[in-house]
């Protein structure tokens, strides 16, 4: 690992959990209340972009942990893991490997998706109610917005941090 | 994340670290295997008290319960609502699997009492002190390659970050977003455009600060293997007040079991 490694792990945790205190003033219409825009995911994307794999699953570890220590509750935690961790696998296997078939925005969008099915099954795993399945048209409709915003910030914030070289010294 | 603040600062009552998280684990268990009303109400008022004891702040069960509804009750509600209306309008062309209300009702107080009891040690014990604890308790995988000291380290030192760093954020980059979506002239990809550039612009400015943060980090280790269990005058009350809790919600079982006899 680079001499500085562990400082950009930090800091894209510290602005992942930061960014997404931006989602209280960007006034996005959503169709059921308590779906978040999810802006933490462009660190995820752009971690997925410069980073290796086990950095960008450390980086939403920590992430997630952080947040559940700090905002929601540790019981929380399974949740974020769950979504987290399988988005940004899924989302790296999209971006690495099936590049002609996503753009960024593609790429979020399938992140979000991920996102909201592994949380939802974990919620019917943990209160063994398959009634709650129903609600997963609801979560993948607003997936569809909220990866699609996500994803064009990403994409606009990729270009520019390879236009500056941010992550140039990074092997 | 104004709750972070409350996290930071020191708890209202000095215990133990682990051996709370002992007791936290107790009440936890407890709790998954309550079964009745009675033993449920004896929980929520012994975690009232316990609340008002260790925050004197009932606006964290507020907290707690709006944070427990929109990941549970809300996502079963609309399940239900959306369930319903699929048997309503096709009936027998969607499988609806069979519900109890009240069934429901229990295992989500069950899992409430769990959650708040997790939130509550949490948000009442300073995170080096549960770091110290955890690194005790996991320091024999550092042995198998697994780094937990140092991912312990950074989890830690991202907490004293984000610290030092939220109010210069929100009153730099939050007030410029705010000040992007009043313009009601721009359209929405412009907005989003410019949020990208403030966004771009912040994790910019953050990452030139690498070199400062990783000495930083280098220099903030946590204590490795020095949690040492030291039982303060608190821990035995918190202590005797369990064991007389357990004796009330084991009471609280042969109640509910009387009244179903009579």
């Amino acid at each position: 690992m680079n001499k500085g490694q562990d400082a950009i792990l930090i800091i894209l945790v510290c602005n992942a959990i930061l960014i997404s205190l931006l989602e209280s003033v960007v006034p996005i219409p959503m169709p059921v209340p308590g779906v978040k825009l999810g802006l933490a995911n462009i660190i995820t994307i752009i971690a997925i972009a410069h980073l290796a794999f086990k950095d960008v699953l450390l980086i939403v570890f920590i992430r997630c942990l952080v947040v559940a220590v700090l905002t929601k509750g540790i019981t929380a935690l399974p949740f974020s893991l769950a979504g987290g961790l399988l988005s940004a696998a899924v989302m790296w296997l999209c971006y690495k490997y099936l590049v002609d078939w996503f753009s960024v925005k593609g790429v979020s969008i399938i992140g979000a998706i991920t996102h909201n099915m592994a949380q939802l099954v974990v919620a019917t795993i943990i209160l063994r109610e398959s009634v709650m399945l129903f609600y997963l048209p609801i979560l993948l409709v607003s997936a569809l917005v909220t990866g699609f915003i996500t994803g064009l910030i990403s994409e606009s914030a990729l270009r520019e941090i390879d236009k500056r070289g941010i992550f140039a010294h990074v092997a | 994340m104004e709750r972070h603040a409350g996290l930071l600062t020191r708890p209202k009552v000095e215990m133990d670290a682990g051996l709370k998280g002992l007791v936290a684990l107790i009440l936890a268990i407890a709790a998954s295997r309550s079964s009745n009303g009675w033993e449920l109400l004896s929980f929520a008022l012994y975690l009232l008290i316990i609340t008002i004891l260790l925050r004197n702040d009932l606006g964290f069960i507020k907290r707690n319960l709006a944070s427990f509804g929109l990941v549970f009750v809300l996502p079963y509600s609309l399940g239900l609502l959306l369930s319903l209306l699929a048997t309503r309008f096709f009936p027998g062309a969607v499988y609806t699997p069979p519900i109890s209300v009240e069934v429901t009702f229990f295992k989500m107080a069950k899992l409430f009492f769990i959650w708040y009891i997790g939130s509550l040690y949490f948000f009442t014990t300073p995170f080096p002190e549960i770091a110290m604890v955890l690194n005790r308790l996991l320091s024999p995988l550092n042995s198998i390659g697994v780094p937990v000291t140092k991912h312990l380290n950074m989890v830690n030192f991202t907490v004293d970050q984000l610290a030092q760093s939220i109010d210069r954020f929100q009153a730099d980059t939050m007030e410029a977003a705010r000040n992007l979506f009043k313009d009601h002239d721009c359209s929405i990809k412009t907005r989003l455009g410019a949020l990208a550039d403030l966004v771009v612009g912040f994790i910019v400015d953050s990452l030139q600060t690498r070199e400062q943060v990783q000495d930083e980090f280098e220099q903030s280790a946590i204590p490795s293997g020095r949690y040492q269990m030291r039982i303060l005058k608190n821990d035995v009350v918190a202590l005797f007040s369990l064991i007389i809790f357990l004796g009330v919600f084991c009471s609280a079982a042969r109640v509910e079991l009387l009244f179903s006899i009579l």
